[in-house]
């Protein structure tokens, strides 16, 4: 059996500890699907960001994507606050829908207006393309990672009061709204850089399933967020395995398993083994109200 | 044929689905599961793969099957799931959606990778060639099959609706009592699960994912901002969807625009629009309301304040407008403001530039001061 390419097995190992990491965050904040909602986001982002620069480059295009991701998830915060029976799912829906639709709307004037406009680079950037994974992707979501990581566990203290008891942090005087603003960004620039590599759909399943899958084992924060990180690392690591054999067991020449869906098939499988299979750790059957800072 | 029928046409199968979506929207919004629209439409993927696998054969009634199977199998799952994740129902649809649409594209990547199935465009449906697919019955055509599929849909919704209408109003709003009462509440789940997932997949088989949810959502969320009860929300909504789609269909076909990008973008910013200018809860009313309320507190703070002074007797002193801006901290325009408050109640006026408070503004003041509200 022949060992996985380097680039794609740190990707992936990186995406896991990423995703893992954001997700747990995202979780107990209850926004389990904005991931989702701003990759959908990126889509205007890189158009704009093409429109202005002329520039196919995936820096440009990323910084486009990163710019309107931000400022997507801003105002589906500033909606939410504001009208609190759209939290949850009313303004992420409209947010999503807007935000595709606004870029649908641009592509079709951009074919008419700009010369030469394939849609190779564009749309890819969008799909991801894990067959074509390098080793600057792997170092992205790993630098992004170990930047991430060290916010979260410097203030460690802080993102439990804020995320446990927003009131209270604010009373304690915590920096509430400067911590959850740079939660935002991270999440974004998380999301963006992702992109790119593993695609919207698996991006989103990894957000949603590592935290799920550390959920059930732990009532205490630091425990679930790493639990969940290393849960993430551990699919991760197994994906490209996995893909080579079953590339080996029903692959054709020139017909490759996609690395994408059996990331996501076992990420969701390791959430469902843990959700309805027995404890690991021994201790009451907690869920999510259960989580302790 | 006539260069317009296709426009016509293309006009009445949206239409037709705005109705569908207006109808399912408000039922989403109030279970807070909108986003089942975006999640449903990529767990067909997952039905038509199967479909494929067993009978590959591009366009057959299998695949509709197959999707529409797997649209209301996400859907049930992701409802159970969010029994057990204790009411978590965005991560239930954001750990479903995922995993049916990679077991869709894993079987289509082992299985079906050479042939013209493609998953973007199955994906992406697209309305200005939704009409092509006609309905012939005898050799008659009679007609594009989205709007006879749409149609059959809204009927049977309607209907289910009218028959099940008290129970559905209990389901919605309080599901608890429904178990208390006796009512059928499990069935109702599943007949709510059942008739928004067959809206869900077959107008996103003439429309694609992205008009689909921003049907859903936008009309939706015009409705339940202008009403307070069911029907007049369920009116709105369609009523919004049909507008966003005709709006989104005249700016299409003036500006060459992209016919789903121009209605969602349509239905985008109805919502906004309602956001902004709704009753109640709008952004506009509630800070007029805000407004209101600050000159109101200013003025019961005035009147208590020069009341005080009349008493000790110094008020030709601190009762004009600079004493009382500078003793209660306030700018001239909240105490000119405040004032015209208790002048258009006859409760204070001005006289020779002092406040001075009227027989009735005398007992207004010792009404509040002894906290009793007048």
């Amino acid at each position: 059996m022949t060992s996985p390419d380097g680039a794609v097995l740190c990707a992936c190992i990186g995406a896991g500890l990423l995703y893992g990491l954001l997700g747990s965050i995202t979780h107990l904040r209850r926004q389990s699907l904005r991931g989702d909602v701003l990759a959908h986001a990126a889509w205007p982002g890189v158009l704009v960001a093409f429109a202005i620069t002329g520039e196919r480059s995936p820096l440009v295009l990323a910084l486009g994507a990163f710019v309107f991701s931000v400022g997507f998830g801003l105002v589906i915060t500033w909606l939410e606050r504001l009208f609190p029976r759209l939290k949850g799912d009313g303004a992420p829906a409209l947010l999503l829908s807007g935000s595709f639709a606004l870029g649908s709307v641009l592509w079709s004037l951009m074919q008419r207006h700009l010369e030469g406009l394939g849609q190779a680079g564009l749309k890819s950037f969008l799909l991801g393309q894990a067959a074509a994974v390098q080793w600057l992707d792997a170092w992205t979501l790993l630098g992004v990672f170990s930047a991430a990581g060290l916010f979260v566990f410097f203030l460690r203290r802080d993102i439990a009061g804020i995320l446990f008891d927003r009131d209270q942090a604010f009373l304690l005087g915590q920096p509430v709204l400067a911590v959850e603003w740079v939660l935002d960004l991270l999440l974004a620039l998380g999301v963006v850089c992702g992109l790119q590599v593993v695609g919207m759909v698996v991006l989103s399943a990894l957000l949603v399933a590592l935290p799920l899958a550390a959920m059930p084992h732990t009532s205490r924060f630091g425990t679930f967020v790493l639990l969940s990180t290393l849960l993430g690392a551990l699919v991760g690591l197994i994906t490209p395995w996995m893909v080579i054999l079953l590339e080996s067991t029903f692959g054709h020449p020139g017909r490759g398993v996609p690395t994408g869906p059996i990331f996501v098939l076992l990420a969701t499988l390791v959430a469902m083994a843990s959700l309805f299979g027995p404890r690991i750790f021994s201790g009451p059957r907690t869920d999510t109200s259960g989580i302790q800072p | 044929m006539n260069p317009f029928s296709g426009l016509f046409e293309i006009t009445v199968i949206g239409a037709l689905c705005a109705i569908g979506c207006g109808l399912a929207g408000p039922i989403l919004l109030l279970r807070r599961r909108v986003l089942l629209g975006d999640a449903v439409s990529h767990s067909v993927l997952a039905g038509i793969a199967i479909a494929f696998w067993i009978h590959p054969v591009v366009h057959s009634p299998w695949l509709r099957l197959g999707a529409a199977l797997s649209g209301c199998c996400a859907a049930w799952a992701a409802t159970r799931l969010t029994g057990v994740l204790r009411g978590r129902a965005d991560a239930a649809l954001g750990l479903v959606f995922p995993l049916f649409f990679s077991l869709g594209a894993l079987i289509l990547s082992i299985k079906a990778s050479n042939t013209h199935l493609d998953v973007d465009q199955v994906l992406s449906g697209n309305l200005e060639c939704s009409w092509l697919e006609r309905f012939r019955f005898e050799g008659m055509d009679l007609g594009p099959k989205a709007a006879w599929n749409m149609l059959v849909i809204v009927l049977a919704l309607l209907m289910t609706g009218w028959i099940w209408w008290r129970d559905l109003q209990i389901y919605l709003f309080d599901p608890q009592q429904g178990l208390i009462l006796g009512r059928p509440m499990a069935f109702l789940e599943i007949l709510v699960v059942v008739a928004t997932t067959s809206v869900i997949v077959f107008s996103f088989d003439a429309m694609g994912p992205i008009l689909l949810v921003a049907l859903l959502a936008g009309p939706g969320i015009c409705g339940w901002f202008f009403t307070r009860q069911l029907v007049p929300f369920l009116l709105v909504s369609v009523i919004a969807g049909l507008l966003s789609v005709l709006t989104g269909v005249g700016l299409a076909g003036t500006m060459d625009l992209n016919l789903a990008g121009s209605i969602g973008l349509a239905a985008f910013a109805l919502a906004l629009g309602t956001l902004l200018l709704a009753p109640d809860h709008g952004v506009i009313f509630r800070v007029l309301q805000a407004k209101r309320a600050r000159i109101r507190f200013v003025a019961r703070l005035l009147v208590v304040h020069i009341r005080q002074h009349e008493i000790r007797g110094d008020h030709a002193r601190e009762n004009s407008l600079e004493g009382l801006c500078d003793h209660l901290n306030l700018s001239e325009k909240d105490v000119l403001a405040g004032a015209s408050w208790l002048h258009e109640r006859s409760l204070a006026d001005w006289q020779n530039q002092i406040l001075a408070s009227t027989a009735i503004g005398e007992l207004f003041a010792k009404s509040l001061a002894e906290g009793q509200e007048l």
